[in-house]
């Protein structure tokens, strides 16, 4: 054969396998949406960004996260099996036992050593210093290593000092004096005194990421081991509440803060903005924390498959050299390695790769409660929920009239929607069984929750009447609207779920269908108020006042216009009950005022509750304490909440090993 | 010395094979230890065919810049331009944390500025820093192109050891019972998409074993996922490694099974080879000493292409077995719209698809003395 023809040859040969490749490796052919889609049928590869993105408003103290999948619930209860050598006759049914919420998994005398690797579900955008984190609900395990709160939680949720010793405030709750606890080291040697906590707090005051939750702070003052901060704006009684295992609690060395570039002090535009700092070497690095916690960091490198280090803190102020005569902590080191892919983390937990693994993907915790050979706990207190959000923006949050036709409006449209959405067969076929319906923002255990909270139940007959009542108001033969969801497979597919209840209660009378959405600019519809219903999952927090950023009438802005209360609602009721819940330090009154913001949803249908989330660590059955927290007065602390939220300092590994 | 003279392609490729193994042996850096391989590959190729691998080297940078901005367009010129904004910041975006981002990343800038503003920096060596990470894009990509080079390599090797085989032997055997058989696995394996395959060997090999009818077969031999650098651990680090190869490696396998097959039949009807027959040389000197390497061309051309490939485009494996590779890294970069962290990755990806493919034509004319007096 001549060169010629060998080539030629060659070149149709190219075309054709070209073709064949491009067909039969996926690898190459793929966009990025499609790819989105395969691994999620393999697991769940949004998770990164849908937790990367959850970020600020986690930063807040309270939760929001752009995603309604499914996850989980239980009810305001903490579930957990044990792993069993026994073979088991059957699959171990999930346990939620709503009166125990004693952690099983504390049992038995702790035993020090071993390393224990971690497999999280993200990385978190410019860590680790608070006042920059984008924190991931992940980031809470690197925190919590390095650095230990000002306040925590007991096991009933009541906001209790840590390093603190006590806590004053003038009547009216517009005063808070910190008296920070003696002794009390940075990693690098420096100690924590009122400046170093003042410093901290300052940092979080002027930062673009995290002023919004601390707006009520006008001033801060230190002295010796004390730090005053004024309110402005009236009394703020949850305050504490907002340094409580909260991303701006956490306490770290003001002598790597200030080093960092881009600390606000430095900053000219920023309020405490500090001359004499701003002229100092700019040489830390905020990806290299030094904290006080019960580990010292050792490493980090960013992305799928890598991992954060950090051994045993030898001098950690709850340790043998410590202040408190305590012992902590038991390990002698930790790592996070962060697995995108939900399949891939769990699959790395039951091959034994790793010994431990946060998720709240329901299909997983599902799964993991029926497998003997693993140790699963799993909790949906101070959770989040799931719902769709409506867009009620009018009047002068409406300057061009966008949402003039909306029907999501008008009341009686809403509640016919809620009232043909059948939530228990969403917990059952979304949630993997395990999670609970939610008719209102606050889950079991919280202030403000009610067994009923007058929200619509599901009724078809009554879902008619509602919609009767709502087409003879609006004048049509049916209402539309759009119907924004991630592009998620998974959301989509729950909300087509949603879409189709709708239409078996009304026929045509309802025109909707979805927008898969990125997640980046579905945060921005969110934020501007370009859409008019909306998936959502939002509203963790274990103090309602938490909730104010999120429900306040001053929160919502015009469309177009960045503005937290998304939907964008106005309801003096609401708003008259938050300013009790901030300013009323009477415990019976605030609770009866998050009732009344419950009870007030439930009737204004402002949105359109779902299902509850719950989150799960799931462990080899040689790990131990993922529930422990004794406090440092020996009284007991929160095991696992919130957002995969846990202690790591008290963790144990049988025989100190961790294998 | 007069071997290094006579063949001095096979004496640089041994060199560059020798500079992988010694210097992963002595824990030297993944990422220079392949840099000087590509150098010495090069210089072999140059001293094979002379001025046209010059020639082919300019065509390297009006490439680069085509490839930076049609991406930077994809990446930049859909959706919202703050969605970088509010992917750093979240549900909880404020106007004037949206304001601070937009101005350090010069979001509100026309694109083309933005563009011409990325390549001045990038040709000066500047990548930038990751939105999302604070990391400095060429510590990240030099972090994750080791992982990638090492997965592409053994997959390349596994594939080729299980393909040329296979191959010779099913054009040996061409239309009998024994090609029929090696073209039906190789067609099964091609039409099996690799994440599949992925999900497979992790049941099987990592997770316990499969169950069919009653039997297991597999066990618990591999890890499921993370990366162990070769220099930590050599054992673990292959054991780590086995079953993203394996994935990867069987349906490039298949294809370059089909291609050689293809080839060798062609190149075993050719008169050269009934002379051989003729003169009673044994069929096996007659397969690999006669036919093979005449036969290797489209071989060759597939092996360039998917080699370049897998550079960057093995993201859902690597994202199955939590490997920290190129393919992870871009495919969580254009999730967050971190589009330096892409631009850096693009431009790795394109630069090694292009050399390599380079490479592969400059090897034509080691494999085939008539191509280098054709360039000549």
């Amino acid at each position: 054969m001549s060169l010629k023809k060998r080539r030629t040859k060659l070149l149709a040969t190219m075309a054709v396998l070209a073709v064949v490749a491009g067909a039969c490796s996926s690898d190459k052919s793929l966009s990025p949406a499609s790819t989105a889609a395969t691994t999620t049928a393999a697991g769940n590869a949004a998770t990164t960004v849908a937790s990367t993105a959850s970020t600020a408003a986690t930063t807040a103290t309270t939760g929001g996260s752009a995603t309604t999948s499914g996850s989980t619930a239980g009810s305001g209860s903490t579930a957990t099996t044990a792993a069993s050598t026994t073979p088991s006759s059957g699959s171990t049914a999930p346990v939620n036992n709503l009166a125990n919420n004693a952690p099983a998994d504390t049992a038995g005398t702790p035993a020090k050593g071993g390393t224990l690797v971690f497999g999280i579900d993200s990385d978190s955008a410019n860590p680790w210093a608070p006042y920059r984190v984008s924190c991931a609900g992940s980031c809470y395990f690197e925190l919590q290593a390095i650095s230990d709160s000002l306040w925590g939680l007991s096991d009933k949720g009541d906001i209790v000092p840590i390093l603190l010793k006590s806590v004053d405030h003038n009547a009216d709750f517009t005063e808070w004096t910190l008296h920070i606890r003696d002794g009390i080291k940075f990693q690098d040697g420096t100690p924590l005194d009122g400046d170093a906590v003042k410093f901290n707090i300052d940092t979080c005051l002027d930062s673009p990421l995290t002023a919004s939750a601390y707006a009520a702070i006008d001033k801060t003052s230190a002295s010796g081991q004390d730090v005053t901060l004024t309110t402005k704006g009236g009394p703020w009684v949850a305050l504490p509440a907002y340094f409580a295992y909260a991303q701006c609690g956490y306490m770290f060395s003001k002598q790597w803060l200030q080093s960092l570039p881009d600390v606000p002090q430095r900053n000219p535009k920023a309020p405490r903005y500090d001359a004499t700092l701003a002229g100092t070497p700019a040489d830390g690095d905020a990806a290299k924390p030094v904290g006080l916690g019960a580990f010292t960091f050792q490493s980090y490198t960013p992305g799928n498959g890598n991992s954060f280090k950090a051994t045993k803190n030898p001098d950690y102020w709850r340790g043998p050299n410590g202040i408190t005569g305590e012992d902590l902590p038991y390990l002698d080191a930790i790592e996070s390695v962060v697995y995108v892919d939900a399949d891939s983390r769990f699959n790395a937990v039951r091959s034994g790769d790793i010994d431990g693994m946060a998720t709240a993907n329901s299909d997983t915790i599902k799964t993991a409660l029926g497998d003997t050979s693993l140790k699963t706990v799993s909790s949906d207190k101070f959770g989040e929920v799931g719902y769709i959000m409506l867009n009620v923006a009018q009047g002068p949050n409406d300057p061009n009239g966008d949402n003039a036709k909306s029907p999501l409006l008008l009341l009686p449209c809403r509640q016919a929607l809620a009232a043909a959405i059948d939530r228990d067969r969403v917990a059952k076929e979304r949630g993997g069984g395990i999670v609970a319906p939610a008719d209102g923002p606050f889950p079991p255990g919280s202030k403000g929750y009610l067994p009923d909270s007058g929200y619509p139940k599901f009724d078809v007959a009554q879902a008619q009447k509602y919609m009767d009542a709502c087409l003879a108001a609006t004048g049509t033969k049916d209402i539309n609207f759009t119907f924004n969801t991630t592009n998620d497979p998974f959301n989509v597919e729950t909300n087509q779920l949603i879409i189709s209840m709708w239409q078996d209660a009304f026929g045509d009378a309802v025109k909707t269908n979805i927008t898969p959405t990125e997640q980046g600019q579905y945060i921005g519809l969110a934020l501007n108020g370009t859409f008019q219903a909306f998936a959502w999952r939002n509203h963790s927090g274990v103090d309602p006042d938490q909730q104010r950023t999120w429900w306040a009438s001053a929160a919502a802005k015009p469309i177009g216009t960045t503005a937290v209360n998304f939907g964008r609602f106005q309801d003096p009721i609401i708003d008259k009950a938050l300013d009790t819940i901030k300013t009323n330090g009477d415990p019976a009154a605030r609770k009866a005022a998050a009732e009344d913001i419950n009870r007030e949803f439930g009737a204004q249908v402002w949105n359109l509750w779902l299902t509850r989330s719950d989150s799960a660590i799931i462990m080899q059955p040689y790990v131990n304490g993922i529930n422990s927290n004794k406090l440092p007065d020996g009284t007991n602390g929160i095991g696992l909440y919130g957002q995969q939220r846990h202690q790591i300092s008290q963790i144990w590994c049988d025989n100190g090993k961790c294998e | 010395m007069t071997f290094v003279t006579r063949y001095p392609g096979t004496t640089t490729v041994l060199g560059a094979v020798a500079v992988l193994v010694v210097g992963s042996a002595l824990g030297l850096p993944m990422i220079l230890l392949f840099l000087v391989a590509f150098a010495l590959v090069v210089l072999g190729a140059a001293l094979v065919n002379g001025t046209y691998v010059l020639r082919r080297l300019i065509v390297v940078i009006p490439t680069l810049v085509i490839v930076t901005a049609f991406t930077f367009y994809l990446q930049n010129g859909r959706g919202n331009k703050h969605d970088l904004a509010f992917n750093i910041l979240g549900p909880g975006a404020t106007e004037s944390g949206v304001a601070g981002i937009v101005k350090q990343f010069h979001l509100d800038e026309p694109l083309h500025t933005r563009y011409m503003l990325w390549l001045s920096d990038a040709v000066r060596g500047h990548l930038g820093k990751s939105a999302i990470s604070g990391q400095q894009v060429s510590t990240a990509i030099g972090n994750a192109i080791p992982v990638s080079l090492q997965l592409m390599l053994y997959a390349q090797i596994v594939a080729l050891l299980l393909a040329v085989p296979a191959g010779v032997y099913a054009a040996y055997r061409s239309n009998k019972r024994g090609d029929r058989v090696t073209s039906t696995v190789a067609l099964a394996a091609l039409s099996v998409p690799n994440f599949v395959l992925a999900i497979v060997l992790i049941l099987m090999f990592a997770l316990g074993g499969l169950s069919v009818f009653g039997h297991k077969f597999g066990g618990s031999i591999f890890p499921t996922s993370r990366y162990v650098p070769f220099g930590e651990n050599p054992v673990e680090h292959f054991k780590h490694m086995a079953l993203p190869t394996l994935a990867l490696a069987f349906g490039q396998a298949a294809g370059y099974m089909r291609v050689l097959r293809s080839d060798m039949i062609s190149t075993l009807q050719e008169n050269f080879i009934t002379t051989a027959k003729a003169k009673g040389v044994p069929d096996r000197r007659i397969l690999w000493g006669h036919a093979l390497r005449p036969s290797s061309f489209t071989l060759l051309t597939v092996f360039g292409v998917n080699t370049a490939t897998l550079i960057g485009g093995a993201l859902i494996i690597e994202t199955i077995f939590s490997l920290p590779g190129l393919g992870t890294l871009i495919g969580t970069a254009i999730f967050s719209k971190d589009f330096l962290v892409v631009q850096g990755v693009v431009v790795v990806i394109a630069v090694g698809f292009i050399l390599i493919n380079f490479l592969v034509d400059m090897l034509y004319g080691v494999l085939d003395p008539r191509v280098r007096h054709v360039r000549a």
